[in-house]
């Protein structure tokens, strides 16, 4: 191909294509690579001189470069604050630069996230309400309010009510995962207690682990521990969750669960099971909406596979990590490191 | 499973009044569920689907206690709960927020407004509910 025809091209495609050498010296660069970058001097020598009031590009692109290459990354840059998609990509003598303005597609990307938080809100309001008065009518026929009922309508009317309250608490689940994507969740900061928590949700699935055969037993260090100073709700939502799973997932008799509580400079939760583990091949998907693995399935066809996709976001939205080992067949140990308080910067 | 709390709804002795509730809420089938329940359990019971029909029924008859809901059409329960501070005599009968609009901002403002409590539907059985109205009830004729 003729290379001024090639020049042409580049000069009329929409990206800024920018052509640097090893000692950073710029070989070619399209019209756009200025226009995009505000720049009316194309008279710069370097590239380095074109990012110079960003240097965070800069360090970018020396560990692109240094490092081998990402996926590239968006940067909010020049004085109007364009976002630009930059991405580095090396040959053996020179390199190249590649620009491309993602301002537009982020607004609507923005646009689509708020229209579908809403829709979300709206839609989960007015499946709850519906919701809300089937299970009092299945209450009160439950409670023989309205005459006695037999054994087989007793069993009727409580899986109908059973049925009602889970999709109530998926619905709940899906309000809030959506809630907290859009960065909506509204955190307070208290004294907590860690594991007066734990106790107080143990004793909730009291009747759970005993119809479970399971046994929970839980260590702390130091003891008495101190307190966090976290949000309490989105903590009991994670140790729920854990827990839930843990004892939803144990295939033995007499299984034993562990919840270990470390606190020093951070707060370090460990919950283990001796469940069915997780695959290896679905290790990647643990924490995806709606992910659930094939033996997880099998034992357990109940589940909205948004409880650990939850837990992910709550401990990250609390400035926090998870991690996990598992094996299948053998059981899985969930890892929470927490900050000992809610700073302005973790809050959601 | 939880026992269900029994309901104590005795009216006085020497002059037997039943407490009279009202009950906002624009889902028919959630205020027949109300009605049903409260009536069982000896109330009488007031209804009104929004808060504009609420505040004309309010000039008919004084509730011992009002179990509003807040999305509502024409107005919301939140809107009722403004109109109410203007009128000194509707201002002191005790509203029970009923809403699944269960977040923290939700609560406060309806505290603020001048709720006495605040209810979210799907975390309470509909015996809780008439166990907390009653209540309610109670301790303001202790005020």
């Amino acid at each position: 191909m003729d290379k001024s025809f090639l020049i042409k091209i580049l000069d009329h495609i929409s990206a800024g294509v920018l052509v640097f050498d090893r000692n950073s010296k710029i070989i070619y660069a399209n019209k756009n690579v200025y226009f995009l970058l505000d720049k009316k001097n194309r008279n710069i020598k370097k590239y380095p001189a074109l990012f110079k009031d960003d240097q965070k590009i800069t360090d970018f692109i020396f560990q692109e470069l240094e490092h081998g290459p990402s996926a590239g990354k968006v940067f909010k840059i020049g004085k109007n604050k364009k976002n630009l998609f930059l991405q580095i990509i090396p040959f053996a003598k020179n390199h190249l630069l590649l620009l491309e303005d993602v301002g537009e597609i982020l607004r609507v990307r923005n646009e689509i996230e708020k229209m579908k938080t809403s829709f979300v809100s709206l839609a989960s309001h007015q499946l709850l309400t519906p919701l809300s008065s089937i299970r009092y009518f299945t209450e009160m026929l439950k409670d023989e309010e309205i005459g006695t009922l037999n054994e087989f309508q007793m069993d009727y009317i409580s899986q109908i009510y059973d049925s009602t309250k889970r999709m109530i608490v998926l619905i709940k689940e899906l309000l809030s995962a959506s809630r907290l994507e859009s960065g909506k969740f509204h955190f307070n900061k208290e004294g907590i207690q860690l594991d007066d928590l734990v106790d107080a949700v143990i004793e909730e699935f009291s009747i759970v682990t005993r119809a479970n055969n399971c046994k929970i037993i839980v260590s702390k260090i130091p003891n008495p521990l101190p307190s966090l100073y976290l949000d309490r709700a989105s903590l009991r939502q994670i140790i729920v969750n854990l827990l839930d799973n843990a004892i939803k997932y144990s295939s033995k008799k007499s299984a034993i669960i562990k919840v270990n509580i470390e606190i020093n400079d951070k707060c370090l939760l460990t919950i283990s099971d001796q469940g069915i583990g997780i695959p290896r091949k679905d290790q990647k998907k643990v924490f995806d909406k709606f992910f659930r693995s094939d033996n997880a399935l099998k034992l357990n066809a109940n589940g909205s596979g948004l409880g650990l996709y939850m837990v992910k976001l709550l401990v990250n939205a609390l400035g926090g990590e998870i991690w996990f080992e598992s094996k299948e067949g053998k059981g899985t140990v969930f890892y929470i490191s927490l900050p000992l308080r809610l700073t302005e910067e973790t809050k959601a | 499973m939880p026992t269900k709390k029994k309901i104590d709804n005795k009216a006085e002795k020497k002059e037997p009044k039943k407490h009279v509730v009202m009950v906002v809420e624009d889902d028919r089938f959630l205020n027949k569920a109300y009605t049903d329940k409260l009536q069982r359990e000896g109330f009488d019971v007031l209804v009104a689907i929004d808060g504009e029909e609420a505040l004309q029924r309010l000039k008919e008859k004084l509730p011992d206690v009002i179990l509003l809901d807040v999305i509502m059409p024409r107005m919301s329960g939140f809107d009722f709960l403004e109109a109410i501070q203007n009128n000194p005599t509707f201002k002191k009968v005790p509203v029970v927020i009923i809403s699944n609009l269960g977040q923290e901002e939700d609560i406060i403002r309806g505290k603020q407004l001048g709720a006495v409590d605040y209810l979210v539907k799907t975390e309470l059985s509909i015996n809780d509910i008439a166990v907390k109205v009653l209540e309610i009830i109670n301790k303001h004729k202790k005020k």
